[in-house]
């Protein structure tokens, strides 16, 4: 499809009256020609600061400080800035006329009549009115999902649920028929760790045992049943949903500032899946939340929190330009919005029309009015001394204040004493930094550049300082904040811009929703800005799509593909259900039982489908290689976070209290570089005094330290002759802050900083915080088994792990049999035991057999870890 | 020791100073690098150029003249001096009120002061749209019940 451009002569000058046009032209365009055209004109070739005062638009949008002008605010005018010799000074040689000044603040006052309107006037899509209709009523994905019949089937005895009908149904049409069932300890492996990422424990496998004998329907309800009930189940889901919301605690980026306050999300998102909360309320909470109806101030707080939905995003804070950095969020923000909820992305259209579906470039733009009516919070308030930021922090953010304070606040608190010290230590810098700026110009040379680094280093502490002050009260109490949204008072449609430009503006475009999803055209008030009207479309039965997503989704992470692949792509270029009819009717099902994420996992979990065996039929895959019909289970190798879960759950050594905050939360508003949390000098500074200290106050008369590594291994002796951690101990502890080997919670709760996850995610495909992962890569490299062989926090697991298994037993038979119970989730077979009773006698052949100790069978447990088997579910 | 005849000349090169110090460090400002932004804090130095010569001495006379015999001694002009370079690094103009905080250093400014815009790194508190931020954070309206 093509896009016509119609470039058109303005047709009127925005009906300016006789009076202001002749203001401008007497008064206002000859000085914009005669003092500034020659540096800030398209025309003359010279756009210094990135400003062109050539049209209308143009001056509103400025440069790179912002806009030039503000109709109606002198104030927050750069050009009135700059003639007063403010902050800039222009022109540079010389101060205009007092007259003429206050000529450009009159202008401004006056809402800045400017008859320099931009010339094209409109854009035509090739995208007609009659290509949306006939693709609304011909395209599966935009038909709403209506209940179905259920299939008839020859072997009626195999089903159990409508699910088992529809599959059994597609496959006897093809000449295939299902899998067997799996056996009891593999469809209970495969149950815990999909429901709430852990390995089942050995009781539970003997008793599911034992109830599968007698009733397997009944033993996998019960089991479904109690998994669904435990708080892990919302952990484990969770992160599923955090995948797709491209949840992060950093703006990622150049400069990668963190999000202290993300972790509120995070956790709202566990609460939500524990408590099931209906699907449309979740979705309406996270794209309007700060709109809807409360009547608690609790609930208010939560629905605030919700909308770091659209604030969590990665952010380009170095962007020079106030009006793009501010497209680009709204591009962020709908581009998620769609993606997550719609199964569609429409941010394409931003610059053109959508290449394949029928999306006109101005349904984007009528989006863009709704997102752009919206102050987006995910920065740090300022303090009482004002606005901080690094020097490569230009785009700053506030922070919304919680209706409801934390009654157990995790953010810092200072004494009156500390918070008076910070107050004054920040009096300091301001002086010492007027001093350095007195003294600029003075020095040259190389006292030039450690001046210039000076200035900097001391913009960086000012900001820490602000930002360490601007969250808590007078008393030093910390502030409750979330990030967020929050709607600005005046709503405004937006104009399409032409190829996405920003100073290319075409027609104005009023707020809207794609064309394609809506079957009934959408009115959008003139007071509203339309986020609240568009999150309860959304999540209404209406949409097509919300469902049908969500469902899939579900499906995808039980079954191991989505009935549709392409699980955020449902347009044109996406690929086809393979089960369309059961689709539609899980959507129905799901929506009509009040869009319970529980009872879908449950109705799909108890399906003869999912307890199929994963056994390979070669005529089978000859026919459908893909396994898109379901033939057998798929097998699946864990993702990330359930491998660390399980290592932890193995060895007994698992945290299941949520810890309260992140990482993240406690280094504060700071920029991340090299993998640290904040100035890698400086904290490494503070570690090795830190450490010199300890070492210090441990070796006081008469005591004889002890040193030990986070591994519990002996600290080496520092290189001065004292006893202390080696400088290397302290350099990992440092570089791998954000690894957090030592921590014990469940993975959902490791810090995820852009750019720089944590290792044990990373190596496993952990999902990319940049992007909306639907659906994770699951490689198989080397890089994986050495870390299961290298990995201190794998070492340290496999410890507990034969800690563990000689405290339940003595006996070496029954320790190896226990060993493969936990790891697998069954005994060892005949040939295993005998392969590992060689193993052990061959590793440590000087040690009898029975004086066999932790550390060779550490050896055997890490070996059970690393193996294949540990990493599959089949 | 009295300075009577040096005076107008003294004014003349601290005036002369203070218009100058609009050049960026090191004084060599780049042929054609008009307008660049100050990193320095405050309003330019030499805002207040613009201004009567003879009434900025006349209100210097009037502040620092303190025994009254319309000339400046060595303590006087001490005192002028430092005046003027405290005002150099605060970017206050000449007389005019600030606002601010008392005690607070000269580089100071609370949010949300009209008609001040900070400078350096202190530019006004915005959120990322560049509206204006709020010492504290933002504090949200409470949706309206249907």
């Amino acid at each position: 499809m093509l896009l016509c451009a119609v470039i058109a002569p303005a047709a009127h000058s925005d009906e300016l009256t006789r009076d202001e046009l002749n203001f401008f032209e007497t008064k206002i365009r000859p000085v914009l020609v005669r003092e500034c055209y020659g540096c800030h004109s398209n025309k003359a070739g010279n756009v210094r600061g990135g400003l062109r005062l050539d049209s209308k638009e143009l001056t509103h949008i400025g440069g790179s400080s912002g806009p030039a002008v503000v109709p109606g605010n002198p104030e927050e005018s750069w050009l009135y800035n700059a003639i007063t010799h403010q902050d800039y000074v222009m022109p540079p040689k010389r101060k205009l006329p007092q007259q003429v000044i206050d000529d450009f603040r009159k202008w401004i006052e006056m809402g800045a009549p400017d008859p320099r309107v931009t010339n094209i006037a409109e854009i035509r899509s090739s995208i007609t009115a009659d290509d949306i209709q006939q693709a609304r009523e011909s395209f599966w994905a935009y038909q709403i999902p209506v209940r179905q019949s259920l299939p008839q089937v020859e072997n009626n005895s195999w089903t159990r649920t409508d699910i088992d009908r529809f599959i059994l149904s597609k496959l006897e049409t093809s000449g295939l028929q299902p899998a067997d069932d799996a056996e009891a300890w593999q469809v209970l492996r495969r149950l815990s760790f999909d429901i709430v990422g852990l390995p089942p424990a050995p009781e539970q496998i003997d008793s599911f045992t034992a109830a599968w004998n007698i009733d397997p329907d009944g033993a996998v309800a019960d089991t479904v049943d109690r998994l669904l009930k435990t708080e892990q189940f919302g952990e484990r889901w969770a992160r599923h949903w955090l995948d797709v919301v491209r949840y992060a605690e950093s703006t990622g980026r150049e400069v990668n500032m963190t999000y202290p306050h993300a972790w509120r999300y995070r956790d709202y998102v566990i609460d939500c899946f524990n408590d099931d909360k209906p699907f449309d309320q979740f979705v309406q909470e996270q794209i309007a939340g700060d709109l809807l109806p409360v009547s608690t101030d609790q609930q208010w707080s939560e629905n605030l929190v919700a909308t770091s939905f659209l604030a969590i995003g990665p952010k380009n804070v170095n962007e020079q330009n106030r009006v793009q950095f501010a497209a680009d969020v709204a591009d962020e923000q709908i581009d998620a919005t769609t993606r997550v909820f719609l199964g569609m992305s429409v941010a394409c259209a931003r610059c053109h029309d959508h290449k394949f579906d029928a999306i006109p470039q101005a349904d984007y733009y009528a989006l863009v009015g709704v997102f752009r009516n919206i102050t987006t919070y995910f920065g740090n308030p300022p303090s009482e001394f004002g606005a901080f930021s690094g020097v490569q922090s230009k785009r700053n953010s506030s922070l919304i204040r919680l209706p409801v304070g934390d009654p157990n606040p995790y953010d810092k608190s200072y004494s009156k004493q500390e918070l008076a010290s910070l107050k004054q230590e920040m009096t300091d810098k301001l002086q010492e930094m007027a001093e350095t700026r007195r003294n600029r110009g003075r020095s040259t040379g190389t006292d030039a550049k450690n001046a210039q680094r000076n200035r900097i280093r001391m913009n960086n502490e000012l900001a820490n300082l602000s930002g360490q002050l601007a969250v808590v009260d007078a008393s030093g109490n910390p502030i409750s904040y979330c990030m967020g949204v929050l709607e600005r008072d005046a709503p405004a449609n937006t104009k399409l811009l032409v190829r996405g430009e920003i100073d290319q503006p075409a027609q104005v475009v009023q707020r809207g929703f794609p064309q394609v999803l809506c079957s009934e055209p959408v009115e959008i008030e003139a007071d509203s800005s339309g986020r609240l009207q568009l999150a309860r479309w959304i999540a209404s039965k209406e949409n097509p799509l919300t469902a049908r997503v969500m469902v899939n989704r579900i499906w995808q992470h039980l079954i191991g593909q989505g009935i549709v692949t392409s699980t955020e792509n449902f347009g044109v270029t996406g690929h086809l259900p393979s089960h369309p009819e059961l689709l539609d009717q899980l959507a129905v099902q799901f929506m009509e039982s009040d869009w319970s994420v529980k009872t879908l996992v449950r109705e799909i979990a108890t399906s003869r489908v999912y307890r199929m065996k994963s056994t390979f039929n070669e005529q089978y895959h000859d026919y459908d290689p893909d396994n898109a019909l379901v033939w057998r289970a798929n097998p699946r190798r864990l993702d990330a976070e359930a491998i660390r879960d399980a290592m932890l759950s193995i060895s007994g050594e698992i945290d299941f209290d949520r810890p309260r905050g992140s990482e993240v939360a406690k280094a504060g508003y700071t920029r991340v570089q090299g993998g640290v949390l904040g100035n890698p000098r400086d904290i490494a500074r503070k570690a090795f005094e830190r450490a010199a200290n300890n070492t210090r106050a441990a070796s006081g008369p008469g005591s004889r330290p002890q040193f030990r590594g986070p591994a519990g291994r002996p600290f080496q002796r520092g290189r001065r002759g004292g006893m202390g951690p080696a400088p290397e101990e302290i350099a990992r502890q440092v570089t791998n802050q954000l690894d957090m080997e030592n921590a014990k919670f469940r993975s959902v709760y490791l810090p995820i900083v852009r750019d720089e996850e944590p290792r044990s995610l990373e190596v496993f495909d952990g999902a990319d915080s940049s992007a909306i992962i639907g659906q994770r890569e699951s490689s198989n490299t080397a890089t994986q088994a050495l870390y299961m062989m290298n990995n201190r926090f794998v070492i340290q697991q496999s410890t507990s792990f034969a800690r563990r298994i000689t405290e339940v037993s003595s006996i070496p038979a029954e320790q190896i049999d226990y060993a493969f119970l936990l790891a697998y989730g069954r005994k060892p077979t005949s040939g295993e035991r005998s392969a590992t009773s060689s193993f052990l006698r061959a590793f440590s052949p000087s040690a009898s057999y029975r004086s066999r100790s932790v550390e060779t069978l550490a050896a055997l447990c890490q070996s059970l870890l690393a193996s294949a088997e540990f990493r599959y579910v089949n | 020791m009295k300075y009577t005849t040096p005076i107008v000349a003294i004014l003349s090169v601290a005036l002369l100073a203070v218009t100058c110090s609009a050049e960026p460090p090191g004084g060599q400002r780049a042929k054609g690098a008009n307008g660049q932004r100050r990193a320095s804090g405050g309003q330019r130095p030499g805002a207040g150029a613009d201004r009567d010569p003879k009434q900025m001495v006349a209100r210097m006379m009037n502040e620092f003249d303190k025994d009254g015999d319309s000339k400046l001694n060595a303590m006087e002009l001490t005192a002028m001096f430092a005046s003027m370079r405290d005002r150099r690094g605060s970017g206050e103009r000449p007389g005019a009120a600030t606002g601010r905080t008392p005690g607070a250093g000269p580089q100071q400014r609370g949010p949300g002061q009209s008609g001040q815009k900070p400078a350096g790194n202190r530019r006004r508190g915005q959120n990322g749209d560049g509206k204006p931020a709020k010492a504290g954070g933002q504090a949200p309206k409470r949706p309206v019940a249907e």
